[in-house]
């Protein structure tokens, strides 16, 4: 009887110790990989204020690259150009972003615009976009709205199911994206409040100058009083719904299994977007 | 229509050719094994005098159409005495031959008597001798076919320990498993480390890679086809075996002696039972849980008589993870969970020889492979119950003939019908306290088909040409498609014993495997064609030379393969199966077509291979050059990239040296290039566009730049594994004793590679192995 108890110790351990794993730093070469900078821009004519965002990439494995925020960089040159002449952006501290007023360099549909970046020690970052003509005309919503001010007394509970439709613009590689946005005021502090809920692309492949629906599930919990609601339709261009696309994809609430995703860019030597958008609202009062 | 008639246009002439042939007789019978009359496939039946031949097919039947003249027949066999016959050729004959086994080391092999590559058309095909499976070492000393088959050139293993086979840059989904004319669909063990085939109940294993006879089809990178025993019929006989984690046991004989035999061969591991006591007293709750696996291979036939024989054969095998665990403050509360699969084939066969020159088989066949998930949670009187299901099974017809009008000609023809089910998920949900019940479950029905016919013929002393054409259907959901598979080999005798071979063929499989891994998860899907996912196809075209040296019994092989692949499947980024089940932003469910994304494949490379099958020292040498590149529009930005698999450089050294009639050591050790994988290399934060908003840059989303899809190499892969065996012949019985260790020199190869950090904070590249040097130990009786 001891032998086979024995037997069951020294086979369980040998199974347990053959299984057991080793982790190590890995003994390969990594790749040489250098900052470089990232812009976000979106250029629409509805803009009373252009502005663009510069970050600075950091290499995954450089040396004390924990986990740092990722300040914004605001000692670049950032120019914007079109056909007509072009305009140095400045830096807004406040905000992090570079902008200019839209009166001084005013944004038009269907127009081409360049935007360069420029911060020593990198190469020049460089992008051109194109402003689309029009936003389809008949975005409509047929919104389904609930708000329960009684179960949570101060505490409004906000439900919607908003169903939205509109027709794509004739000519192929027109893209859209829907987003809703949740206006309220927060009554503790004082200050008005927005977030934004929900968001769908759309592409017109195989359905050019066709009808099209989507629908948007929503719900938030607030403290304070529900202003608005507002769904914005914005027709955009392919890098946009690419650069969107695939950086939403990429969020897949740390899924192992997921493929990784590549985040789009058109930047030149650089990561990020820079495109041009043409912006419609519903805003449905609460 | 016009190949059809084709096709039918060719058999005629066939037929009538045979007819015309007058002054000819033929010489038929089948090969048997002397004692357990176990029927031999691959037996070379050559005429001395005119230097022409045959081989046995699958069932040990021949055919060889001669004129009438003296003839001088030898038999021969790898491990056999062959066997020499000359007689008047004056009528067509029936020749019926049992060859005796012997030792190998005694046996000295005539460049007539070996078998030989350079006289084959069949290219790319590797066929592995039973006994040298059995003789290789093996992780944990779980002897497995599919991890002998990955140390061929052309086959590349995946993750370490993985049983899974990627063929030419093909993925595992793209290998035809056949068991005994089943398929099997998930060949795997205990998440992929083991494979099904153990060996003890296989008769044969052969791959093809390329060059595929039109007899083949479904699939587009690899035939892996396994012929069970069919048992001795004269004596009873067994074999059983203790390993570390599983025991086996095998036995044979007879039923009617001389008529019918039997073979059931059983494996079970049983690491959940040494581990219960354990459980037992170290979980004051009573709690358990363990994981098992086992196999049953059973197979029995009845000669019927001498033209007709039925065989019944069948797998069953199944995987189970579970657990119980006492909870709450009742006595009755209970959690038990538990993830089960398995595969079971049945194929019912029927051998009929029509006359001497033809011969046919019929097969009835079943195969069916489940997952199940099972929950139930017990709490204060209430339950909840869920399971879920998903898996395949299949129903099929098989007809096939072989038919041998003379020397020149090997014809083979038949179809293939089968009636596919696919469960892609199920499951029910039992909730008492809610009183909520749900059940839903989704069955997807297909047919599957294929007609063909092939010619093997010889049409000078030098140039031997397959020519075959293979016409495969497959309808689901009201979507038909039809698509015809020519094929073509040939072999050009350059001098004696070398020999120039070339094939082309085009493939189509209607099915398609959903995996994020590759390596063999119980998870793993398998979906047909449908009207938004088309089924895969591919061409390839191969060629090289073949030489034999028997003088010192080697076979020499080299050859270049160029292959194109369409519509072949992978997820898109983001997507993984675990999301099969959720719904998309309009509240619609996912379905898996929305996750997957079309693309096409370039595979092509060199292998070269030097193969010694008998002697005293025996393994072979493989070394593949490759390249594979993938492109979808909707991965990597459309551009092409690296298939994670694509392995530049792997090297395959096996050796197996009997010392002497008690001792024989083995070694294999392999080398490959690292997997291409996508390693995150960057990090940055960028607003996305958030119109409505004050800002209307919205928040900053952290991102993660990892370069080109697949564009880092992993460091590469080498690994030793020795091993001894010591054979002990008894009064009726021998035993084996086997010492052996995997990765002797315990490298410490790359699993996976993950971001960590180093105890300064600073970020590293951290890998995990899986396996150090482990030593194991089994035990084999056969008696």
């Amino acid at each position: 009887m001891k032998r086979i108890h024995s037997l069951y110790i020294v086979a369980a351990a040998f199974v347990l110790l053959s299984f057991t794993s080793c982790e190590r730093n890995a003994d390969v070469d990594l790749p040489e990989v250098k900052p470089k900078l990232a812009l976000s821009c979106f250029i629409s004519p509805q803009d009373t204020i252009v502005r663009a965002y510069v970050t600075q990439s950091i290499p995954i494995f450089s040396l004390g690259s924990s986990s740092q925020p990722h300040q914004p960089v605001n000692n670049a040159t950032v120019t914007l150009s079109d056909a007509n002449g072009s305009a140095q952006l400045t830096y807004n501290p406040v905000n992090g972003h570079y902008e200019i007023p839209a009166t001084s360099f005013p944004i038009q549909a269907g127009q081409s615009y360049r935007i360069t970046v420029q911060l020593q020690g990198f190469p020049t970052l460089e992008a051109t976009t194109n402003v689309p003509v029009a936003v389809p005309s008949d975005f409509s919503v047929n919104p389904q709205i609930t708000v329960d001010t009684t179960s949570f007394p101060g505490f409004p509970i906000f439900e919607a199911e908003l169903e939205h439709q509109f027709t794509d613009l004739t000519g192929t590689g027109n893209y859209y994206m829907v987003n809703t946005v949740f206006n309220w005021t927060d009554t503790l502090m004082g200050i008005d409040q927005q977030l934004d809920l929900a968001r769908v692309l759309y592409n017109d492949s195989d359905r050019d100058g066709e009808l099209i629906r989507g629908r948007q599930s929503v719900g938030v919990n607030i403290q304070g009083s529900m202003n608005n609601v507002g769904i914005w339709l914005t027709a955009s261009n392919y890098d946009y719904y690419e650069f969107h696309r695939t950086l939403l994809s990429g969020n897949n609430g740390g899924d192992p299994f997921s493929e990784p995703t590549l985040v789009y860019s058109n930047v030149t030597n650089g990561f990020g977007i820079f495109a041009g958008c043409n912006t419609t609202r519903i805003i449905i009062p609460l | 229509m016009k190949k059809k008639i084709s096709l039918l246009a060719l058999l005629c002439f066939c037929l009538l050719a045979a007819q015309a042939q007058q002054s000819k007789f033929t010489i038929s019978g089948t090969v048997r094994e002397a004692g357990s009359l176990e029927k031999l496939p691959g037996v070379t039946v050559a005429n001395l005098r005119a230097r022409t031949g045959t081989a046995t097919n699958n069932y040990g039947f021949y055919s060889l159409t001669l004129p009438s003249d003296t003839v001088e027949l030898i038999y021969s066999y790898v491990g056999y005495s062959p066997v020499k016959k000359k007689f008047l050729l004056r009528a067509d004959t029936i020749i019926n031959i049992d060859l005796g086994v012997v030792e190998l080391q005694t046996v000295e092999i005539s460049a007539e008597q070996q078998e030989s590559i350079s006289d084959n058309t069949q290219m790319s095909q590797i066929s592995i001798p039973v006994e040298q499976i059995k003789q290789i070492p093996a992780l944990l000393g779980e002897k497995d076919v599919l991890k002998v088959i990955q140390l061929m050139p052309g086959v590349q293993k995946g993750q370490e320990g993985s049983s899974g086979f990627y063929v030419r840059g093909g993925g595992p989904d793209q290998n035809l498993i056949i068991l005994d004319d089943a398929t099997v669909y998930n060949a795997f063990h205990l998440f992929g480390f083991f494979s099904l085939f153990n060996g003890d109940a296989l008769k044969s294993v052969e791959l093809t890679k390329g060059g595929f006879p039109a007899r083949y089809g479904g699939r587009l990178s690899s035939v892996l086809e396994m012929q069970m025993k069919d048992g001795d019929r004269q004596k009873y006989h067994g074999e059983a075996g203790i390993g570390l984690i599983s025991s086996r046991l095998m036995l044979e004989g007879p039923i009617l002696k001389g008529k019918s035999s039997f073979i059931v061969s059983g494996r079970r591991t049983y690491i959940d039972v040494l581990s219960i006591p354990f459980q037992k007293a170290f979980n004051e709750d009573g709690g358990i849980g363990g994981y098992f696996f086992y196999d049953l291979n059973a197979k029995a036939n009845y000669e019927i008589n001498s033209k007709n024989t039925l065989y019944l054969s069948g797998y069953f095998g199944r995987d189970k993870f579970y657990a119980r665990v006492k909870s709450g403050l009742n006595s009755d509360d209970e959690f038990r969970a538990s993830l089960a699969w398995g595969n079971a084939t049945g194929t019912l066969r029927w051998n009929h020889i029509w006359n001497s020159r033809l011969f046919s088989n019929s097969s009835l066949i079943f195969t069916n492979y489940n997952l199940g998930i099972s929950q139930r949670e017990e709490f204060g009187g209430d339950f909840f119950e869920l399971s879920y299901n998903s898996g395949i099974r299949d129903y099929s017809f098989k007809h096939d003939f072989d038919f041998v009008p003379n020397p020149k000609h090997y014809i083979r023809f038949g179809l293939l019908a089968t009636y596919h089910q696919f469960r892609p998920s199920a499951f029910v949900i039992k909730d008492s306290y809610s009183g909520q019940f749900e059940e839903k479950a989704r069955l997807i029905e297909a047919w599957e088909a294929g007609i063909y016919a092939e010619d093997d013929w010889t049409v000078t002393s030098r140039l031997k040409v397959n020519m075959g054409l293979r016409l495969s259907y497959f309808t689901t959901q009201k979507k038909n498609y039809w698509r015809p598979e020519p094929r073509v080999a040939a072999r050009y005798i350059l001098r004696e014993n070398l020999s120039l071979k070339a094939s082309w063929a085009i493939m189509n499989q209607y099915l398609h495997l959903l995996s994020n891994t590759g390596i063999g998860l119980p998870t793993d899907l398998w979906v047909p064609a449908t009207r938004r996912v088309s089924p895969q196809r591919s061409w390839q075209a191969a060629a090289g030379l073949a030489h034999d040296i028997p003088k010192h019994k080697l076979m020499v092989s080299l050859e270049g393969y160029y292959k194109r692949s369409f519509d072949i499947i992978g997820y898109k980024e983001g997507a993984s199966f675990l999301a099969i089940g959720d719904v998309n932003e309009n509240g619609e469910p996912v379905n898996w077509e929305d996750n997957v994304t079309a693309g096409q494949a370039w595979s092509y490379g060199v292998e070269f291979m030097v193969q010694r099958k008998f002697g005293k020292f025996t393994g072979w040498i493989g070394y593949t050059l490759s390249w594979t590149q993938f492109q979808f529009d909707s991965l990597n930005f459309g551009r092409k990239f690296y298939a994670r698999y694509d392995r530049r450089h792997d090297i395959s050294l096996v050796g197996i040296y009997k010392l002497n009639d008690h001792i024989t050591l083995s070694a294999t050790w392999v080398y490959g290039t690292g997997n291409a994988i996508t390693l995150p290399q960057a990090e940055y934060s960028l607003p996305i566009h958030s119109p409505g908003t004050p800002n209307p840059q919205g928040v900053s989303w952290f991102v993660t730049d990892y370069g080109d899809k697949n564009s880092f190499r992993m460091a590469p892969y080498h690994r030793l594994d020795i091993g001894v065996q010591f054979h002990k012949k008894l009064k009726r019985s021998e035993r084996t004793f086997e010492l052996s260790a995997y990765n002797v020199y315990s490298r410490l190869n790359p699993f996976f590679y993950y971001v960590g950090y180093d105890r300064q904070g600073n970020r590293r590249l951290r890998q995990i192995s899986l396996f150090p040097v482990i030593p194991s130990v089994s035990w084999t009786w056969k008696f």
